[in-house]
């Protein structure tokens, strides 16, 4: 995660977080693969006792594989998901939009039923800058903040549900982007843990959780950020610092030598 | 005589370890109740008996740790078996100390949760049939006059009658119709049955019953018993 081009300075205190950062990243990822691993275990074995009993219960058996089948799934989806954290690396990258991002995210989770209820508005900034980055990876990131902006108001009055995604200028020379929900929120013994690497939602299905999400993000330069509202619900943030001028001019190449 | 059906409550913040062993529990014609998180299963409606809890030590809001703790406060009988992702041997010893009857590491073999299961089940049985024990017991002390409790107390620590005659202020002839009353009462059919009932009432890992006055407290039957000291 922390693969960087061979051009680039690493001080000892980076070397040393990154070590720490992928101990506790495998640790998560193992612990994330072994709940669905623990449910097909658990639903095969359920099969075959079902099968073994007299007379079988094919009914109940069929209802197990099934429920295998879908931790198998989960399972994969959670590898799939890591293929593609890991796949690209920061010099390979490219400009990323994030508005265009954000459209595109929302436009694909339109199709999960479970959250469609819940209305997006997009406060978009014009001629936001580019930044330089993974867009897969970012593209996980707004959608994981994006499910848990939308289950956290799902238990919320119709009438008030609301998920606003922002982008802007931040200060200096960074761009933000900015999830937020009008949901239950946030105390801080939650924030705290919810970037916990074994911290999971409530919710069934699942998508990179929080820890991961931080972890692209800082992989990024950037920072993620989650602050309870002044009025109801939780706002998830992330900054990232602008593409460099000599990245956009000469786009997707790497920085080019001399300027014009 | 029939027992009731065992309920196994399962917390445990992941959905696809709830629902697989809800499956599995159902399968075994068991009642199952699961919960995604501390708070929910510490909001349930009430307690099915007999009963155990599987559950993970890491929960979202509380860990299992400290529910394990704060179900033994509460002196539940239904006993705790840990499924866990994530174990190490200090964890592992704590809980164990604490009362666990299993520490089980994801994935874990159907059979052997099964086995453990069944030995919280019947530990839960155990458990509810002395409480209920104690409760008749209590309820039965907290029928006697003040007057046969106090007599009870010395009877019971060893004093002859007329010793306690002595020690009350009354006749001794008046000690023994308060010792058979007392006797009667707690349905002792010996001396050494109503020692043995002195002994457990107590106990001090018993749960408190009322009773018509403040003596019903184990402790007064402590206490009093160490006033006659030599």
């Amino acid at each position: 995660m922390t693969v960087r081009g061979l051009d680039e300075q690493k001080s000892p205190q980076e070397l040393q977080w990154a070590a720490s950062r992928f101990d506790v990243l495998a640790a998560s990822i193992a612990h994330e693969v072994n709940q669905p691993l623990t449910g097909i275990v658990t639903n095969a074995g359920t099969c075959l006792r079902m099968l073994d009993a007299d007379p079988p219960d094919a009914a109940g058996a069929r209802e197990a594989a099934r429920r295998a089948l879908r931790d198998g799934r989960r399972a994969a989806e959670v590898i799939g998901c890591l293929r593609a954290l890991f796949a690209e690396e920061p010099p390979a990258a490219e400009l990323v939009d994030l508005n265009d991002a954000a459209r595109e995210v929302v436009a694909a989770s339109r199709g999960e039923p479970a959250r469609s209820c819940v209305p997006v508005q997009m406060e978009l900034e014009d001629d936001l800058p580019p930044v330089a980055g993974s867009r897969v990876q970012l593209e996980q990131v707004i959608l994981n903040l994006l499910r848990n902006a939308r289950d956290a108001t799902a238990g919320v009055a119709p009438g008030s549900r609301r998920v606003v995604v922002r982008t802007a200028c931040g200060g200096g020379d960074g761009v933000t982007l900015s999830v937020e929900d009008a949901g239950a929120g946030l105390d801080a013994e939650i924030l705290d843990r919810l970037f916990r690497p074994w911290f999971t939602t409530k919710r069934a299905g699942m998508g990179i959780g929080l820890f991961v999400s931080r972890a692209i993000i800082e992989n990024h330069r950037g920072s993620l950020h989650a602050r309870q509202n002044d009025g109801p619900g939780a706002t998830f943030s992330f900054s990232l610092p602008r593409a460099p001028r000599s990245r956009i001019q000469s786009g997707r190449h790497g920085p080019s030598a001399h300027p014009g | 005589m029939t027992q009731a059906t065992p309920t196994v409550y399962v917390v445990d913040d992941d959905v696809s370890v709830r629902e697989a062993l809800q499956l599995l529990f159902l399968s075994m014609g068991w009642r199952s109740h699961t919960f995604d998180c501390a708070a929910a299963f510490l909001a349930r409606p009430r307690d099915a008996r007999p009963a155990c809890l599987v559950l993970d030590v890491r929960l979202p809001d509380l860990g299992g740790l400290d529910l394990q703790r704060r179900l033994a406060a509460e002196q539940l009988a239904m006993p705790v078996i840990f499924i866990t992702g994530f174990g190490d041997v200090p964890m592992t010893v704590r809980a164990m100390k604490a009362g666990a009857v299993e520490f089980l590491i994801k994935p874990v073999h159907n059979e052997t949760l099964l086995d453990a299961v069944r030995q919280a089940i019947a530990r839960s049985i155990d458990a509810h049939r002395d409480q209920d024990n104690m409760r008749a017991l209590q309820e039965r002390y907290a029928s006697l006059s003040p007057r046969e409790r106090e007599v009870m107390t010395l009877v019971t620590s060893g004093l002859l009658n007329k010793e306690v005659a002595g020690e009350l202020g009354i006749s001794e002839i008046t000690v023994k119709i308060h010792r058979a009353g007392a006797k009667r009462k707690m349905g002792a059919a010996s001396l050494p049955d109503l020692v043995r009932m002195a002994a457990r009432l107590r106990s001090t890992s018993a749960p408190k019953a009322r009773g018509p006055d403040n003596d019903w407290r184990v402790g007064a039957l402590a206490r009093s018993h160490q006033r006659e000291a030599p």
